[in-house]
């Protein structure tokens, strides 16, 4: 009888061990979850932001894009602006004439 | 070896080996999840670039958009400011004009092309108050009967017309009538004569 719980004992005490050594490795793991699961989130906040501040940045741009577009623009008008002027001038005259001629019904 | 300790021989063994696949396990799902955490990284990241990218060129094409209606405008501004040149000069020289030898020729175009249109047998010319130059109105009768291929009657009316210069043709009963007055024909043509100076000024250069 007395063996017999010396066996139980024994028996126990090793159960007992290995429920130790599990829940140890249990929480090992389950650290290793949580900081999995946070590093997972650290790396969505960190690409989300970087990429904002990059945007943020090639925003920036924009308005030395618009003066690039005015200039561009400004450039154009003038150019444009210059040949109707200069075809006006060259053409007045016969233009005059042309009109007066239509109020006058010789036209 | 002893039941005992084949018993607890055992039970280490099972502990041991799941001991040793727990750790393997999470490092596993460990891999996963931070594979997936990259992947939806890379798509939150790609997004922001492309909506920023798509906000940028939207802002610039809208800008560029304004500035090109803004230029529009000015050559409209340009080019209406010539042509309102010309119709104001043009006027100037017409009336000129018909303060000279032209006046009895340009008078009489008025009144056959008035009177041709009317096709009316009874015709009534209307001078303004200060018109200075007369018509024969035996000539305009004949051209306006030789048009129509009818004979028709030209007189000349008591009443006036307050106009700088031109003439009115009416039927003999003032049912119709044809504004052959300076100011009547400048509204009836201004279209035509916007059209016509904004022809030669602009598009000659083309040819």
């Amino acid at each position: 009888m007395c063996a017999a719980d010396d066996a139980i004992d024994i028996i126990h005490e090793a159960e007992e061990k290995a429920t130790k050594r599990i829940q140890e490795a249990e929480i090992a793991v389950r650290q290793m979850r949580e900081q999995t699961e946070a590093e997972a989130k650290r790396i969505l906040q960190e690409a989300e932001s970087e990429t904002k501040k990059a945007a943020a940045l090639s925003g920036s741009d924009i308005a030395k894009q618009k003066e690039e577009i005015e200039r561009r623009s400004r450039r154009d008008l003038e150019a444009v602006i210059n040949g109707i002027e200069e075809s006006a001038r060259n053409h007045r005259t016969a233009a005059i004439q042309a009109v007066a001629k239509i109020l006058l019904g010789e036209k | 070896m002893t039941g005992v300790e084949s018993i607890v021989q055992m039970i280490e063994a099972k502990a041991a080996e799941k001991v040793d696949q727990m750790p393997k396990e999470a490092e596993e799902q460990r891999d996963l999840q931070l594979k997936d955490a990259k992947q939806k990284a890379a798509a939150i990241a790609e997004d922001i670039r492309s909506k920023a990218e798509k906000e940028l060129k939207s802002e610039l094409a809208k800008h560029e958009a304004s500035m090109k209606l803004k230029a529009k405008y000015l050559v409209l501004g340009t080019k209406e400011k010539a042509v309102k040149d010309v119709l104001e000069s043009a006027v100037k020289v017409a009336k000129k004009e018909m303060e000279g030898k032209k006046c009895t020729d340009v008078l009489m175009r008025f009144a056959v092309e008035g009177g041709t249109a009317l096709a009316s047998q009874n015709l009534e010319i209307v001078f303004p108050e200060k018109q200075k130059a007369t018509i024969d109105q035996s000539q305009v009768a004949n051209a306006i009967s030789k048009n129509l291929g009818q004979k028709v009657t030209v007189s000349v009316a008591k009443d006036t017309v307050r106009a700088s210069g031109g003439l009115i043709v009416r039927s003999g009963d003032g049912s119709k009538w044809v504004d052959n007055t300076f100011e009547g024909r400048m509204e009836r043509l201004t279209s035509r004569m916007r059209d016509e100076a904004a022809r030669i000024l602009f598009e000659e250069k083309s040819e």
